[in-house]
């Protein structure tokens, strides 16, 4: 275990206020706070009801370090606990998930069925992480047969914005962050259909003003951007930047709070410069200047999505030691460089399963819970805030 | 554990396929091997970018795997039909018929056996403990209490070597300065540590191999297999068959990189 520094940075997640305090003191008054009920119940206690847990405090010198989680596949509640207990451990504050909406709302527009969800939310608050909610994922009583989960056709947009809203309003005050859909600048997370930024615009419009209704606090983000350099006449998809300017000319300035961005590495270390023409870490610049460009510039950018792979077995993947080194130098530079970046969210925490592919080089803890050596090293930097 | 567990399925698994092409004297259906009889080809898919297991040299397949498969051919009388595949389209590929049979360093998975046999073990790729040829202190993991372990920072062999520290061997001194396994081997080499976690490839590639020694057995299980359907039993028996003989003759060790 590395020994804490007396002074840390220490986010609290419910205010999301960052203190400069003295960890001594600062257990000192968790202690004393848990431990009240059971002083004033006398010597048994036992008239007392259990006294609620205090939310968990991450620490950390650098409070944008976050993971993107996969407890969507996790069905065992004491597992989604210590996977959310380990991200806080490695002194991550942030965490994205995925909620899909075929499972929160299988059979008609009427039933819910929130009860992983619960779990999810709860466990991630206990650990005093914020959250970052992802939505997609159609029921098929809402699409047309033989259409993919990724298809949402506009005469079902309403429901997918009553949906979001329902969200908003079941864990107001304790999820603020909804991304509305994932990739849609992909054809495969389109639907299989063309891209259409246009179209998209829509969605998110409607999913806003419900998420807003629900919740005014909270904060709408359009799906992270896969990215990508395909061509306005490609049908695969649609060149990231190319689909923020067409959310931009669809009129959609006003149905988004911040920008969800995915920003892998691939080969390429997070020094090297953003390029057009390049997909490295650093091309989040180009689509913060996108929004700078339409006067955006204030609107928080979230990184739900990115860094690097080490599957020996992928052409697109870094050497161990580098992926390190890369992960770690990646959180460094969102957190000196880039006042603009409020989160980075890595793909992927664990996989409740090995996907026995190039996948597997993502993760930071094994399926069985053990924690990779790029995990060690995450929570060394996060507890010293040095880089090695 | 789970490759006592696989040897035991596999037993079971031979011993029932002679079962049942004892009972009646009448093989198993098996549409994919009555293909390859009439066709005279073993389509045979591989992922050719995973040297020395299998890639593409001068327009030839060449590699361990490929070793293994024209060894399989042979024994059926057949010729090979290489069908590259990426990594994560194997299996469908196989499930749509598009091959009779996946060799490429693929590793066990227990839940694919509701469709696929798997063959006997070929290839051990677990992560190994690598000591100097005359060292007489370590035998084993719990061994290496205070002991200088160097290992490939990140790898598979430092993740193994981690766990060990976790568990059984709290005072491991962990090295994890190297950026390869070679390097880290290299350091034992030169006594700049007690052991080293590797993995079996780079441990034969090794300048110093004949100074190094693996300790058995490996402390992580990563056998690699060969993969059929699940309905073709025949070719599941043939595919094993071949294995077994080479194993037994010496050959497939050769053909995965030994002397």
């Amino acid at each position: 275990m590395q020994r804490t520094p007396i002074h840390l940075r220490l986010l609290i997640q419910k205010s999301e206020v960052r203190i400069q305090t003295s960890v001594a003191a600062l257990a000192m008054l968790l202690i004393a706070l848990q431990l009240a009920p059971r002083w004033a119940g006398g010597p048994t206690g036992a008239a007392l009801p259990p006294a609620t847990p205090l939310p968990a405090v991450v620490a950390t010198h650098n409070p944008k370090i976050g993971v993107h989680t996969r407890l969507t596949d996790e069905a065992d509640p004491a597992k989604i606990r210590q996977t959310l207990r380990m991200v806080r451990a490695m002194g991550a504050p942030w965490v994205t998930e995925y909620f899909p909406w075929i499972y929160i709302q299988p059979t008609d527009a009427a039933h819910f069925d929130w009860s992983h969800a619960d779990l999810v939310v709860e466990a991630a608050a206990a650990e005093g992480l914020t959250l970052i909610a992802r939505f997609d994922g159609t029921p098929t009583w809402a699409r047309p047969t033989g259409s993919t989960w990724k298809y949402l056709a506009p005469d079902h947009y309403a429901d997918f914005a009553a949906f979001v809203g329902a969200f908003a309003t079941r864990y107001r005050g304790r999820v603020r962050y909804l991304t509305i859909w994932n990739e849609p600048n992909l054809s495969a997370e389109w639907g299989t259909r063309k891209p259409d930024p246009a179209t998209y615009t829509e969605l998110l419009r409607q999913a806003y003003r419900a998420a807003h209704a629900a919740d005014p606090a909270c904060i709408v983000l359009p799906g992270g951007l896969a990215p990508t350099l395909e061509p306005p006449s490609s049908a695969l998809g649609l060149r990231d930047t190319d689909f923020l300017e067409g959310i931009y000319a669809a009129g959609g300035q006003a149905s988004f709070d911040a920008l969800a961005i995915h920003a892998y590495g691939f080969t390429a270390p997070p020094a090297a410069p953003a390029a057009p023409d390049t997909l490295n870490f650093a091309r989040a610049e180009l689509l913060h200047a996108v929004l700078v460009r339409h006067g955006d510039g204030a609107k928080p950018v979230l990184i739900t999505e990115g860094g690097w792979n080490d599957n020996p077995r992928w052409a697109l993947a870094v050497k161990p030691y580098q992926r390190i080194a890369y992960t770690l130098a990646a959180y460094d530079k969102a957190q000196r460089d880039w006042p603009w970046c409020r989160a980075v969210t890595f793909w992927a925490f664990r996989y409740p399963q090995p996907a026995y592919t190039y996948f597997d080089g993502y993760t930071f803890v094994t399926p069985d819970f053990q924690p990779k050596p790029i995990y060690d090293e995450v929570q060394r930097y996060a507890v010293t805030g040095v880089l090695p | 554990m789970r490759r006592v567990l696989l040897d035991i399925m596999l037993i079971l698994a031979v011993l029932g396929l002679g079962g049942v092409v004892g009972a009646g004297n009448r093989p198993p259906p098996d549409a994919a091997w009555d293909r390859v009889q009439a066709r005279g080809v073993l389509r045979i898919g591989t992922d050719p970018t995973y040297p020395p297991f299998e890639s593409v040299v001068d327009s030839r397949y060449t590699g361990y795997d490929i070793a293994l498969g024209q060894a399989i051919a042979a024994d059926l009388g057949v010729r090979v039909a290489w069908v590259p595949l990426a990594l994560d389209g194997q299996y469908d590929a196989l499930a749509a018929g598009q091959v009779d049979l996946l060799l490429s360093a693929l590793p066990f998975i227990y839940e694919r056996q509701q469709e696929v046999h798997y063959s006997q073990p070929y290839f051990q790729a677990g992560s190994l403990l690598v000591v100097r040829a005359g060292e007489g202190r370590i035998a084993g993991p719990v061994d290496l209490a205070g002991r200088r372990v160097a290992v490939e920072l990140g790898s598979d062999a430092d993740t193994a070597a981690r766990r060990l520290q976790r568990t059984i061997v709290p005072d491991l001194q962990l090295a994890a300065t190297y950026h390869s396994s070679a390097e880290a081997l290299a350091a034992l080499a030169a006594g700049q540590a007690d052991a080293a976690v590797a993995d079996p490839l780079t441990l034969a590639a090794a300048p110093d191999r004949a100074a190094l020694r693996a300790l058995t057995p490996p402390l992580t299980d990563t056998p690699y297999v060969a993969a059929v359907k699940i309905t073709s039993p025949r070719l599941a028996a043939a595919v094993d068959a071949t294995i077994s003989a080479a194993r037994a003759s010496g050959t497939l060790a050769r053909m995965m990189g030994g002397p």
